[in-house]
Formats: structure tokens, C-alpha cells, sequence
């Protein structure tokens, strides 16, 4: 891990509010609208709701998603928090009843963040934790300046994204890998069912970028999910000609390896042979 | 990912030494487990006998052109139940273990207060409990010792055998700094304690399996992905651990601005043909993949 910076998370904690059980969205169905301050939209919306699967709680801590500008040139305003703490504060999903959490990270099961947010493309930025684990505890933040996974978020859809793809190992909340997708699928089929009006099918959503920057200023702090001019980038992650059709630049950089091949193959000029 | 290098193990933290004190070194000892890459899937290697043209790949930056599965380099069948010769447990915690017949185990190298081969449990029969809280249980692996290695350099593959090994010393080791989640048999684990062996009442017998019987659970992926940076190009040796690429300690293959394509290079036994670079696209063709034919210690959390 690039850097851990220890930090304390319990003013993370005391800005959050607890997720609502009565939290509104039908994939299938028209908006609903929201009246109450509760999150309610539907599949026509420009929102999406955005679930991250993460491992044990801990005591608490969070995840930051910073979204990108339109051309990816550079990061947008308007960064997420997903908080969470062992006694359900934060934007946890209340867990089924009879699989409650415990404040012990040694349990090794999955938790559910819910958030509405914007559709758009969103960087992973930074993740923080505060643990216990019976007979010792620690806090660390980590800003994920070296490459953070970046996630397309689909307007009017589920999103739900996976902790292990989004921070990198080492990160104590981070799901563990012993976890399957059925098993993720499966538990947060379990958790919905607090939330009756969360309907339709999730989307899984990978990430399909990686973004690198360096840490900028806001004032006189450095902030993870600010940029320093010029210095933002995103990658792809992708496997080489997977299910990609060549487009100009491909066609292009083949080309000019034919040219390449073709010229290493060529007998010597006769100019050049010459004394 | 390492190469059958020694390293002295570092301090990985004073906060969890300061919490044992007393009861554990300062200085752990680090256990890598050891692997070997899976062949390459030959959908990605180039066909010598197609035409140039056909074969010819092309990368964008962030792309992976080159990735291979590892696994554990054997798994190991503990034939016969054994249990410990006295109590397990430390003046903190309370421990106990359940070495049971048909307990799987992986084969890794103990580097520190020695270096030694050994074989580490996959699943996690050790259960302990801290005295001041009881109910916050946990669980653990275990490695049995066996021959200590005096270079580096000795030949892993055959120290490893086929045959029946046994062993009557064993210890504990821990996946993290104080957590106890279930993790994968490719990522390095710590002995907090290495001077805190414990004998069973007779010999702990190993049967190495058939290959296909190891634990692949959560298996990570070791790759090459070409990237386009403000200084250039270049290829730089990665793993995937979920689906995000994470950097090993290995240099990157730079593609310098004045480089002549064709040319070949080669990484840990891959050959790829770079053929050409034109306005941030690779068109290369992969020769041959990683090799599998040798042993590697492991550090992959996935």
C-alpha cells in the first residue's frame, strides 16, 4: 500500500445519519419522486443508487467516490461519503435480522453501504477504518492517488459494487476474497428485504478504469479527491482485445508493425553496401 | 511477488507488538507461500503459423496483454490425526487446535530467525480467544517445520518431493495485524512468535495430492498491462486482485521514444514481439507466456 495515514474517523461517523429502511426506488417502474427526504426515484431518473458490498465494520470508517468530468480530463464537484459505524450509523443497510453485525472485526461476513447519487463515472478515492478487535484497535485513511478503480454508474439502476474492486488489499473493511459474487448477490437479496421499496434487479458494476493523479490543495489542506493541475489520467482495465472492435488507432498501430515487419525483413540497399 | 529471494522481515507495526508485549517477538518472521504460474491461455499467444497480419494485437493504455492464474505450488493431505503434547494457549490468549486427518496444507518458505521449508494449513484449525474478552474468538492457521534451507538459492522444487513427509513441530501464524478473516494461500503470513514451536505426540504424516486438489479459491492473476504515462510507455508486471491491478516489486519493461520495432523482450520467461507504438496504441504479438516450470515465493493478497 502506497500510503496509510492514520486518521480518526469519528467526525466521519458523527456527520452521518443513519440509511433509511423506507428508502424508495422501482428499476422497473416510473419516478416516484421523493417527498419526504427519504432517497425515491426510478428507472427514468438521472440518479442511480449505488450499493458498495464491504467486509467486517469494524467500529467504523468510510468510503470516498469522487466523480469524474465529462471528457475524464480531470475529477467533478460533488464527491460521495459512505459512511458506517458498528451500531448502524452511517449509510449501512440494516442487516436481516438474524445476522446481525457485531462490533468485533473479526467477523467475517458482508455489509451493505446505500447511497443515491448521481449517475456518472465515479473514482474510488479514498477509504478509511477504525477497529477493535477485542484487545486492540487502530485507525488509517488511505488516498488512492496511484491508481484508484473508477466505476460507470447506470442512471435509474442498482449499482452495486464490490469493496474488493474498489480498494486495494489491506484496506480491514475491504470484503473478503473468500466471498463469492453468488455470495454477495445472495446476502444483499437478504438485507433488501428491510427495504420494501427498493425494487428491482442490481446491476453489478465492475471497474472498467483506473484513475492517477496527485493529491491536490483546497486552501492550505491537501485533499485526496482534488487534482493537481495537469496531473490526472485515466487507464483502462481490460484485458487486450476483448470483445472490442479495432477502431482508427488500432487499424493505424497495425500499419505501421506491418511497415515495421516488412522493413526488418528487407535485404540491405545496395547503397548501403557499398564501401 | 518474489524469486526465491531471502528477505529479512520487517516491523510491520509497533501497534500490534505493543498490545502482545511480552508475549511475542518484535520482529516477526514472515512465511511466503510458494507458487507457480498456470500455462497461458492460448487464445492470447500468437499462432507462428497464421499470417503476420492476423496475429498482430493491439493495446490502449491501462490494457493487459499477458495474464496467467498462479496457484499453490502442491497441496499436501495431513494423513493421520495428531494433537498436541501440552496446552497451546499464551498468557493473553487461550488457544486451541484441531489437527485432524485430511487437513489440506500448502507448501512455504519461513524467512527470519531461520529458513526453513514448511507446510501451512489452508483452512484454519486453531481457535483462540483473548482472556480479556472471551467472546471475540477467532481462528487461525498452522505450519508444520520441516528442513531448513541453508541458502537462498536451494533448490525449493526438490525440497518439496513427492513422498510422504512428516513433522512433529508446529506453530501458529496469523494472516494480519490482528484480524482473523478468512484470506487466500497466496499472500504472505506472519509468525509473531518464532521463537514458540509446539510438538505433537507422534509424527504428523503429509501426502503431496494429485494437482487439481489444492485450494484455488480466490486464485489471483499475474499479468503484464501496457501503460502510456507522461514519460512514456512501458509494461509493467502487476497482479489482479478482484478486479483492480496491483503493482508487484518488479521494474517496469520501459518502451523507450526512440525504440526500434520490431523487438523482442522478455519478463520472467514470456517473450512478446513489440511491433510497433503509434500515437499511444502497442501493436505487439505475445510469443510465449510466463514460465510455469519454476517456483516463486508468493506475497499476492488478493
Amino acid at each position: 500500500m502506497k500510503r496509510i495515514l492514520a486518521a480518526a474517523v469519528v467526525a466521519v461517523l458523527s456527520a452521518c445519519a443513519t440509511a433509511p429502511t423506507d428508502i424508495a426506488f422501482d428499476a422497473a417502474g416510473a419516478s416516484s419522486g421523493a417527498t419526504d427526504g427519504t432517497v425515491s426515484f426510478g428507472a427514468d431518473s438521472k440518479d442511480a443508487v449505488l450499493i458498495l458490498a464491504i467486509g467486517p465494520i469494524g467500529t467504523g470508517g468510510a468510503y470516498e467516490f469522487q466523480p469524474l468530468n465529462v471528457d475524464r480530463t480531470d475529477f467533478a464537484e460533488g464527491g460521495v461519503l459512505l459512511g458506517f459505524g458498528a451500531w448502524g450509523f452511517g449509510d449501512k443497510m440494516k442487516r436481516p435480522e438474524n445476522e446481525k453485525s457485531s462490533v468485533w472485526v473479526l467477523n467475517d461476513e458482508i455489509n451493505f453501504l446505500i447511497k443515491k447519487v448521481p449517475a456518472g463515472t465515479y473514482a474510488a478515492t479514498s477509504v478509511s477504518w477504525n477497529t477493535y478487535n477485542g484487545y486492540s484497535s487502530g485507525s488509517a485513511w488511505f488516498c488512492q492517488e496511484g491508481g484508484a478503480p473508477t466505476f460507470d454508474l447506470v442512471p435509474g439502476k442498482i449499482n452495486l459494487l464490490s469493496s474488493r474492486d474498489a480498494v486495494p488489499p489491506g484496506a480491514v473493511t475491504r470484503l473478503s476474497e473468500k466471498h463469492s459474487e453468488a455470495d454477495v448477490l445472495a446476502q444483499f437479496e437478504r438485507t433488501r428485504q428491510n427495504y420494501p421499496e427498493l425494487k428491482g434487479e442490481p446491476v453489478i458494476v465492475y471497474p472498467t478504469q483506473e484513475a492517477r493523479w496527485t493529491e491536490g490543495s483546497a486552501g492550505i489542506m491537501r485533499v485526496c479527491g482534488v487534482a493537481k493541475k495537469g496531473t490526472f489520467s485515466v487507464n483502462r482495465i481490460r484485458l487486450a482485445g476483448d470483445a472490442e472492435e479495432r477502431d482508427a488507432a488500432d487499424d493505424a498501430a497495425i500499419k505501421a508493425a506491418l511497415q515495421n515487419a516488412a522493413k526488418a525483413t528487407q535485404p540491405p540497399s545496395l547503397e548501403s553496401e557499398q564501401p | 511477488m518474489k524469486t526465491h529471494r531471502s528477505k529479512r522481515p520487517v516491523l510491520a507495526s509497533l501497534f500490534l507488538a505493543a498490545a502482545l508485549s511480552g508475549c511475542v517477538s518484535l520482529t516477526p518472521d514472515s512465511v511466503y507461500p510458494i507458487g507457480t504460474k498456470q500455462a497461458l491461455d492460448a487464445a492470447l499467444l500468437a499462432d507462428p503459423g497464421a499470417p503476420l497480419e492476423a496475429t498482430i494485437r493491439t493495446a490502449k493504455s491501462g490494457d493487459i496483454i499477458l495474464q496467467q492464474a498462479v496457484r499453490n505450488a502442491g497441496a499436501y493431505v495431513l494423513e493421520n490425526s495428531v494433537v498436541p503434547d501440552g496446552d497451546v494457549s499464551l498468557a493473553v490468549q487461550a488457544r486451541t487446535v484441531d489437527l485432524k486427518e485430511g487437513l489440506k496444507f500448502f507448501p512455504a518458505i519461513n524467512v527470519g530467525s531461520e529458513t526453513a521449508l514448511v507446510l501451512c494449513s489452508f483452512d484454519r484449525p486453531a481457535v483462540w480467544s483473548p482472556r480479556l474478552n472471551p467472546n471475540a474468538k477467532g481462528t487461525g492457521r498452522v505450519c508444520f517445520r520441516f528442513e531448513e534451507l541453508t541458502t537462498p538459492a536451494d533448490d525449493v522444487d526438490a525440497a518439496l518431493g513427492s513422498g510422504v513427509r512428516s513433522s512433529s513441530v508446529f506453530f501458529f501464524v496469523s494472516d494480519g495485524i490482528g484480524l482473523s478473516q478468512t484470506t487466500t494461500a497466496f499472500r504472505k503470513i506472519e509468525r509473531w512468535d518464532p521463537q514458540l514451536t509446539y510438538k505433537v505426540t507422534e509424527r504428523a504424516r503429509f501426502r503431496l495430492l494429485p494437482q487439481g486438489d489444492a485450494d484455488t479459491d480466490g486464485a489471483p492473476l499475474v499479468a503484464l498491462r501496457f501503460v502510456v504515462t507522461a514519460e512514456g510507455a512501458q509494461l509493467e508486471p502487476i497482479y489482479l486482485a478482484g478486479n483492480q491491478p496491483m503493482p508487484v516489486k518488479e521494474q517496469p519493461i520501459v518502451i523507450k521514444a526512440d525504440q526500434v520495432f520490431p523487438a523482442k523482450i522478455e519478463h520472467d520467461g514470456a517473450e512478446i514481439e513489440l511491433l510497433a507504438l503509434k500515437d499511444g496504441v502497442l501493436a505487439y504479438r505475445v510469443l510465449s507466456g510466463f514460465a510455469t516450470d519454476s517456483t516463486f515465493l508468493m506475497d499476492l493478497p488478493s
